[in-house]
């Protein structure tokens, strides 16, 4: 079991508990709840700070107290909710942490009451040193779990545990080079890392290929399409034979066009297998369907960082949605080529790279989900025709290996050093646009709305895990 | 007795209020004196109207047409003894439904109810009731309370925590240095076997120190009362008036994070029990009086 927070909630978590008195203090949390066949994520939607001398009692023997009627209120709420409650408070020490006798004694005396009245959620408490945080979670089943490891998510992610973990790691001679940046254990927490990649087009591919050369463990791959003779220039890999050339030429009837198209190579097909060649122990799952149906995009929900490299308006609609109501870092990278549609002069040509995380503003508050699109993308193809479609010079946009690749490299050094670690506390999280033809780089700040449905922190999504619908379709 | 009248009884039945009363109400319109005027006699709870057939001695809802009642009063039967009964109150405490017969409790019966009708508690458990705002609102065990239908109450205890466990001898080290130093805050640290490291906040100084107070920290091992204690510790920058060097005793060092001087001052007697807060005034008075 996992604990998921933002690095800025963590901090006024941590300062609260952590003063100058060095005394015990206290707090609630209320948190969403993801469970996946890799596990339950415990996901921080709220912390509630208690009062010291209100909330938070000293009842001498060295016996510090959540009060009952603090309690009562975030029980109350978490029922409505339906999400976690977990009481929180500190000890001394720095490294390794553990529940005392009275902490345990006081848990079997009164979270059985508490199951009973958040009404089938999951119940529990935390407790923190400096550095490390032990959880005690009593599941409505019966079952009573411990916490793993927390995962806070600033610009990079920081993993906390109960006890100093074991720096005993070996290093495969292949990742030597690369390990000598980030260290074994950096090379380790790449192997366990599951990465999902949405749309493995150009930009797609290239991140596939990447990725599995850094030894990243687990990959979930979707994209509907298969390989056209167009994509040939910057798919990955993608030859002749997976686009069944040979069948697309002139002297060919339809029909045997048309079936060409249809027995062509799946792109999730042959991302799988270029993964495999670069890391044939990586576990690799690719679904040849659209991401933003629901039993897909379920597959997302545990996955410790999204790579959005489709460009529909529901992919990043329901892209965006995952990473606030899971807690999940994402990118979304991209390349245009804008013509002028009369002259079919090329007016600018750049690549996005655009981080999504919890916290930070989000592509629905920054209007990079267009709502016309979402509404033609849920017509049928005879909707389209029948109503007034315009044309729109990004049906078929124009597009090349090169400019992906800006975007792309970018994205996988974004999460190499995000995910060991080593992002710095200076770096910036803002949208970057490379325009290559002017040799610039810009960086855009997202901006951020508090009443946002999708990522506020107060509002119906931010961190709900399975309690909220995905915008999916059945 | 007029025919067309008839004597009415009223009595209240499971209500802590037992009232009777006799009046003469005509008879067409019993049944609708039964139903406008009888509510506003009882208590504010639900209630449902029956009334005892004399003749058989069985109940009848009062929603019965006139015409059995006009039947009953012909029999001879010139009472008619109506009796308000208060229907089943049920509320939710942790989620499990409790039922009630009497709308009036307090915060200590509706503990017990609960308790009966097998919500896992005890009666030392805090009571709340959920408002519809959705905050909570904490009731006590002589508070009164009415009891509505659908109403949610939540009982739970208060959650203890401690920093770490001490054992028995430490804990009273801890107890008694508290209580000796009433006014300042008195931090503690488990050391993880059993001891603690102790800080108290501020013990007052003054000549021949420069400083009016210093804080003062040390370790009572698990071993305590057998082992010593020995070093403590006090504010890093603690300075003489006349400016003159600290002798035998004093050194630099660190205590739980701070920056601090040492003082060594072994108990004398190597095989005597140490008590804690004998220990730490000899050594205030020595420090004052170095």
């Amino acid at each position: 079991m996992r604990l998921v927070i933002t690095e800025e909630m963590f901090r006024r978590l941590h300062e609260h508990l952590f003063r100058d008195d060095r005394a015990e203090h206290g707090a609630i949390i209320l948190a969403g709840i993801s469970q996946s066949e890799s596990g339950t994520r415990l996901l921080v939607r709220e912390v509630c700070l208690a009062k010291d001398g209100s909330d938070y009692l000293y009842k001498g023997d060295n016996i510090w107290s959540l009060q009952a009627k603090f309690i009562a209120k975030h029980l109350s709420k978490c029922r409505q909710g339906r999400l976690v409650h977990l009481a929180v408070h500190n000890h001394g020490g720095t490294d390794s942490v553990r529940f005392s006798a009275v902490d345990l004694r006081s848990h079997e005396y009164g979270y059985p009451a508490h199951l009973e009245v958040t009404e089938g959620m999951p119940v529990g408490a935390l407790v923190l040193a400096r550095k490390a945080v032990a959880g005690d979670i009593w599941m409505p089943d019966g079952d009573r779990q411990s916490l793993e490891e927390t995962l806070i998510l600033g610009k990079s992610v920081r993993r906390l545990y109960p006890n100093p973990r074991s720096a005993n790691i070996s290093c495969d001679q292949r990742y030597d080079r690369q390990s000598r940046i980030f260290g074994p254990s950096g090379q380790a927490i790449l192997h366990k890392t599951k990465v999902g990649i949405i749309g493995l087009g150009g930009a797609g591919s290239q991140l596939a290929d990447f990725l599995s050369k850094l030894r990243v463990g687990e990959f979930v791959l979707v994209d509907p399409d298969r390989i056209e003779l167009s994509n040939l220039p910057r798919v990955v890999d993608a030859t002749d034979f997976h686009a069944r050339a040979w069948f697309l030429n002139e002297r060919w009837p339809d029909w045997v066009h048309g079936l060409a198209k249809k027995s062509s190579t799946q792109k999730v097909k042959l991302a799988k297998r270029v993964i495999l060649k670069n890391n044939p122990r990586a576990k690799v799952e690719a679904i040849p369907d659209d991401f933003a149906k629901t039993r897909v995009a379920q597959k997302f929900k545990d996955c410790d960082y999204l790579f959005l490299a489709a460009d529909t308006a529901r992919a990043r609609l329901v892209f965006n949605a995952i990473v606030h109501q899971y807690l999940i870092p994402g990118v979304q990278v991209g390349a245009k080529v804008l013509l002028d549609k009369a002259s079919g002069n090329i007016l600018d040509v750049y690549a996005v790279v655009r981080p999504v995380t919890p916290g930070r503003g989000c592509m629905w508050c920054n209007e990079l989900i267009n709502k016309h699109r979402l509404a033609e993308e849920c017509k049928t193809q005879q909707e389209i025709a029948n109503q007034r479609y315009v044309d729109d010079e990004d049906v078929v946009a124009p597009s090349v290996n090169t400019l992906n690749a800006i975007a792309t490299s970018q994205a996988a050094n974004d999460f190499l050093f995000y995910i060991t670690g080593m992002t710095k506390p200076s770096a910036s999280r803002n949208y970057m646009r490379i325009r290559p033809a002017y040799r610039k780089v810009t960086m855009d700040e997202p901006r951020r709305d508090a009443t946002c449905s999708e990522c506020g922190e107060k509002e119906m999504r931010y961190a709900r895990g399975d309690q909220v619908e995905l915008p999916t379709s059945m | 007795m007029n025919a067309e009248t008839t004597q009415v009884k009223v009595s209240f039945r499971d209500q802590h209020i037992h009232r009777e009363f006799a009046l003469s109400v005509a008879i067409d319109d019993v049944r609708k004196w039964a139903l406008e005027t009888l509510p506003n006699m009882a208590p504010t709870a639900p209630y449902s109207i029956v009334f005892l057939d004399p003749a058989t001695g069985q109940e009848v809802a009062v929603d019965a047409n006139v015409t059995e009642l006009k039947d009953l009063v012909h029999d001879g039967a010139n009472v008619l003894e109506f009796n308000l009964i208060s229907p089943i109150i049920k509320v939710l405490v942790n989620n499990t439904a409790c039922e009630f017969t009497d709308n009036r409790q307090t915060g200590r019966s509706i503990k017990q109810r609960a308790i009966e009708c097998g919500v896992q508690m005890t009666v030392d458990f805090i009571l709340s009731i959920e408002k519809p705002d959705g905050n909570t609102k904490t009731i006590g065990n002589a508070d009164e309370v009415c009891v509505e239908n659908g109403q949610r109450y939540i009982a739970i205890p208060d959650d203890d925590n401690s920093d770490g466990d001490v054992n028995s001898q430490v804990s009273t080290a801890i107890e008694e240095t508290r209580s000796n130093f009433p006014d300042v805050q008195v931090h503690v640290c488990p050391d993880g076997n059993g001891g603690a490291r102790l800080i108290v906040d501020s013990v007052k100084l003054g000549p021949p120190y420069a400083q009016e107070a210093t804080w003062i920290g040390f370790h009572v091992p698990h071993t305590y009362p057998y082992s010593d204690i020995y070093p403590h510790f006090v504010r890093h920058d603690i300075s003489r008036i006349d400016g003159a060097a600290f002798g035998e005793g004093f050194s630099s060092g660190e205590f739980q994070g701070r920056s601090a001087v040492q003082i060594s001052r072994k108990s004398k007697n190597s095989t005597a029990a140490t008590h804690c807060v004998a220990k730490l005034l000899s050594v205030i008075d020595w420090l004052k009086s170095h």
